[in-house]
């Protein structure tokens, strides 16, 4: 059941309409049974997983808080990750890692003994293992209390809103939602529309239509390709790819809002971004944030030193990357990052805000250079394998002609993308992402009126999955 | 009203909250009601395909009552034959897509045919844009049969897949243009409708004009706006579409079958005819079987001798066997009257079997 399906608003309705006439348990009942019946709608047979992390992390954090030795609670600990992180090594990574085993034994000329398996990936898997796995986390360092209601609880874990594709949100923040009573006011109601309406058009229009196109050329033989074409290929997927995230994060905080519930935000306007550490506080920022807290912070953060610095800072990206799936572009797109976070530390940059509070020129030439870089990334992020990457790659090098495919590709992109970038640049210049809700209403009018208009009349050819289910 | 710059954020009571809010969507409503309205009024200029799904309802209202059939009235008067029956042409009815019927020139089949048979044909040509045989189904149902027209003859020109069971492509169309209702319940949630994103495609189009056209208002805007559109559009769009897997499965033609049992109770001749198309792989097995079960004529046309319109129509016009048919049709009355005759008017030329 996808956010942007009729199927999906008709559920929605209709457990809004019941959710209003029930009490606050009444209520956490129906978000459970809704968010079961949502996720089964992809596949039920993995609703066992979820429901085999959420007792595990239950009773495992209710253990941690009343365990009386640390060695004791070290040991719960060690038994929630192993839980949650084997589930996720055996769905996720086995094939892989069971295929480049088997590769490397051939190699060397050993017989391959290793199994391999067609494993089918649970959708949302990685995002609701870290959730479940942040909690314990969490419980064990005593940032937060331990649920005491088993149902409560649950409701954590399975939220349909934020289920499949996050954000990956945090007990501390989630939980005491979960345990008031929720009685959602006008303000969320209008913050709500706001966040439906702009995440349905950054998916409906932007995404889906960049889809095709990014398709179209990552489709082609790579060496028949012009630099003109992977260019603006790139540009269409590096929009593609934040309209589906950022429009499925705002769409989930919408309907939240709608129940009475504030997720955190997951995007900030990326593209303006100024700087790598600047992008990763904008981009994906629940799960940079929970890297930082329970892998760079752990590792050592930057207390020790600057080569150690360094290499937690890679090895945190590296592992962000492959968090995103089991293939090596993804390894290589979280190279990349860390190191861009490297070099921009080791220029200095790192330690001083200089880059944020440069003059607008400097900023704009900051913010290009950025958004290619990060493009540049994106490449080997979207491509089937490193070796179309690299073949890509060196196509940048011949250009000539424009061709009526790169045509359209660079006409679809500013007929799409550079309204929805100078609306971003009015709500950044505030710094407040949901400003429009504090303007006039005839503002927000004129506004939705264009979103909706673009919803109605430019439907993608094809509507997509979000990317995100696939990590 | 006036709101010439943003004000600054003010602290928000949620009466007032919730007041705006209403206000947003009520604008909102009013301005989507305006573009309704635009729509409705001006739908016929958006397309020739649209222009040509409104005429529907006219062009078929240009079929004989039932009863008024020359078969029919044969065989109330059980002494002349429809070839005698002169004072009224032969109705031909012609199902095919925009995308065939492009390659035709109708008038000059009208004609060919007219000699061919030796007595005036009135021929009725309806080809939606991408319609096959679910389209074809609802227009035969909806607007002939349902409504006592039948027509002498009526042929259908597909190509390659347009005639196995596949729901439609185009929920929107069926609710809009199609005259779909209750009655067709049956067929809409079997063949065509089968999710809810189906349903409330069809229902929103029932309802407006804005929803059923989007997709044609998208294409002009485009095509005017970005350079290199129009050349790339169809490039584009393939590679959104997920490839159609061979299917190890046979493919079936149930909706075949009830359209022609359907044609052949309203005592009209069924001839089907396999268009010039670039696949040169053999008709489905089923599809002859079945050809020549239902008594109807089946001819593959697909590799004329002709690369004009105006040849191909005259290609196709003698090698229907309009004559043949007539006679058929008069004899359809006697129960052992009925030949089958599949027709392979490319390849081996063989004649009629």
């Amino acid at each position: 059941m996808l956010f942007n399906s009729f199927g999906f608003w008709l559920f929605f309705v209709l457990v809004l309409v019941i959710y209003q006439r029930l009490q606050h348990r009444g209520q956490n009942v129906l978000l459970l049974v809704a968010s079961y019946f949502f996720y089964g709608c992809w596949d039920w047979r993995f609703l066992g997983l979820i429901v085999f992390s959420t007792f595990v992390d239950y009773f495992v954090a209710l253990g941690i808080e009343g365990a009386d030795s640390r060695r004791r609670k070290r040991l719960l600990l060690l038994v929630s990750m192993t839980a949650n992180l084997g589930l996720l090594a055996f769905f996720k990574y086995y094939g892989f890692f069971a295929q480049e085993l088997t590769e490397l034994l051939h190699a060397v000329g050993a017989p391959a003994m290793v199994p391999t398996l067609r494993i089918i990936l649970p959708v949302g898997i990685s995002f609701y293992t870290f959730q479940t796995m942040s909690y314990t986390i969490d419980v064990y360092r005593g940032d937060c209390k331990a649920a005491r209601s088993l149902l409560d609880f649950a409701v954590y874990v399975a939220f349909f809103p934020q289920l499949v594709a996050g954000p990956i949100e945090r007990a501390s923040h989630f939980l005491p939602q979960v345990l008031a009573e929720r009685r959602p006011t006008a303000i969320d109601f209008r913050d709500g529309l706001y966040l439906v309406i702009s995440g349905m058009f950054r998916k409906v229009v932007i995404a889906d239509n960049m889809a095709p196109l990014v398709n179209t050329i990552f489709a082609q033989k790579a060496a028949e390709l012009s630099g003109w074409e992977v260019m603006f290929g790139i540009y269409a997927f590096a929009f593609q790819i934040y309209g589906d995230f950022s429009g499925y994060s705002a769409i989930a905080r919408g309907v939240s809002k709608w129940l009475g519930f504030d997720l955190m935000a997951n995007f900030h306007m990326p593209y303006f971004a100024v700087s790598p550490s600047d992008f990763w506080r904008r981009w994906h920022i629940s799960l940079s944030q929970w890297l930082r807290d329970y892998l760079y912070i752990p590792l050592g953060g930057n207390r020790g030193g600057t080569l150690a610095t360094y290499r937690n800072l890679t090895l945190t990206m590296l592992l962000g990357g492959l968090w995103h799936g089991a293939n090596w572009t993804f390894v290589v797109w979280g190279a990349i990052h860390g190191a861009m976070l490297c070099v921009y530390r080791a220029l200095g940059d790192g330690r001083s805000p200089r880059a944020e509070q440069a003059s607008p020129l400097r900023r704009v030439c900051a913010m290009v250079l950025m958004f290619h870089l990060v493009c540049f990334a994106w490449l080997f992020f979207r491509a089937e394998s490193l070796t179309q990457a690299i073949t890509m790659l060196g196509c940048l090098g011949t250009w000539g002609a424009i061709s009526p495919l790169a045509q359209t590709v660079a006409g679809l992109i500013v007929f799409f993308c550079v309204p929805l970038l100078a609306l971003e640049w009015w709500f950044d210049r505030h710094h407040d992402p949901l400003w429009l809700t504090q303007v006039h209403w005839g503002w927000r009018t004129a506004v939705y009126s264009y979103l909706i208009l673009m919803m109605i009349f430019f439907p993608p050819p094809a509507p997509a999955e979000f990317i995100y289910f696939q990590f | 009203m006036t709101f010439s710059s943003p004000t600054p954020p003010v602290a928000d009571d949620n009466d007032t909250a919730m007041r705006t809010e209403l206000k947003v969507l009520g604008v909102l409503a009013l301005l989507l009601l305006a573009v309704e309205g635009g729509l409705t009024l001006s739908e016929d200029r958006l397309s020739a395909d649209v222009h040509h799904l409104r005429s529907i309802p006219s062009l078929t209202s240009r079929i004989r009552n039932r009863e008024e059939s020359p078969a029919v009235a044969m065989q109330r008067l059980s002494k002349r034959s429809a070839a005698q029956w002169d004072s009224d042409a032969t109705q031909v009815l012609f199902l095919t897509s925009a995308q065939q019927v492009d390659q035709f020139d109708l008038a000059t089949f009208q004609r060919d045919l007219e000699q061919q048979g030796n007595r005036p044909v009135e021929l009725i040509a309806l080809h939606p844009a991408k319609a096959r045989i679910s389209e074809w189904s609802y227009l035969y149902r909806n607007f002939v049969s349902d409504r006592d027209r039948a027509p002498d003859l009526l042929v259908i020109g597909f190509e390659e897949r347009d005639l196995r069971d596949a729901p439609t492509a185009a929920p929107s169309e069926l609710a809009r243009f199609y005259d779909c209702r209750l009655d067709d319940l049956n067929p809409l949630s079997r063949d065509d409708l089968r999710s809810v994103e189906d349903w409330s495609e069809f229902m929103l189009s029932n309802a407006s004009a804005t929803f059923t056209h989007r997709r044609r208002v998208e294409q002009q805007l485009l095509a005017t706006l970005i350079p290199g559109y129009a050349t790339s559009r169809e490039q584009i769009h393939s590679a959104a579409k997920p490839p159609i897997p061979d299917s190890p499965v046979a493919p079936e033609y149930q909706r075949l079958q009830e359209l022609t049992a359907l044609a052949q109770r309203d005592h009209v001749e069924v001839v089907l005819v396999a268009l010039p198309s670039r696949n040169q792989a053999p008709l489905d097995p089923q599809l002859i079987q079945i050809a020549q079960q239902s008594q109807f004529t089946l001819m593959d046309c697909r590799r004329p001798s002709a690369d004009t319109p105006a040849a191909l129509s005259h290609y196709l016009a003698t090698w229907l066997p309009l004559q043949t048919l007539l006679e058929r049709h008069d004899r359809r009355l006697i129960p052992a009257g009925a030949q089958d005759t599949t027709r392979w008017a490319s390849g081996d030329r063989s004649p009629l079997r």
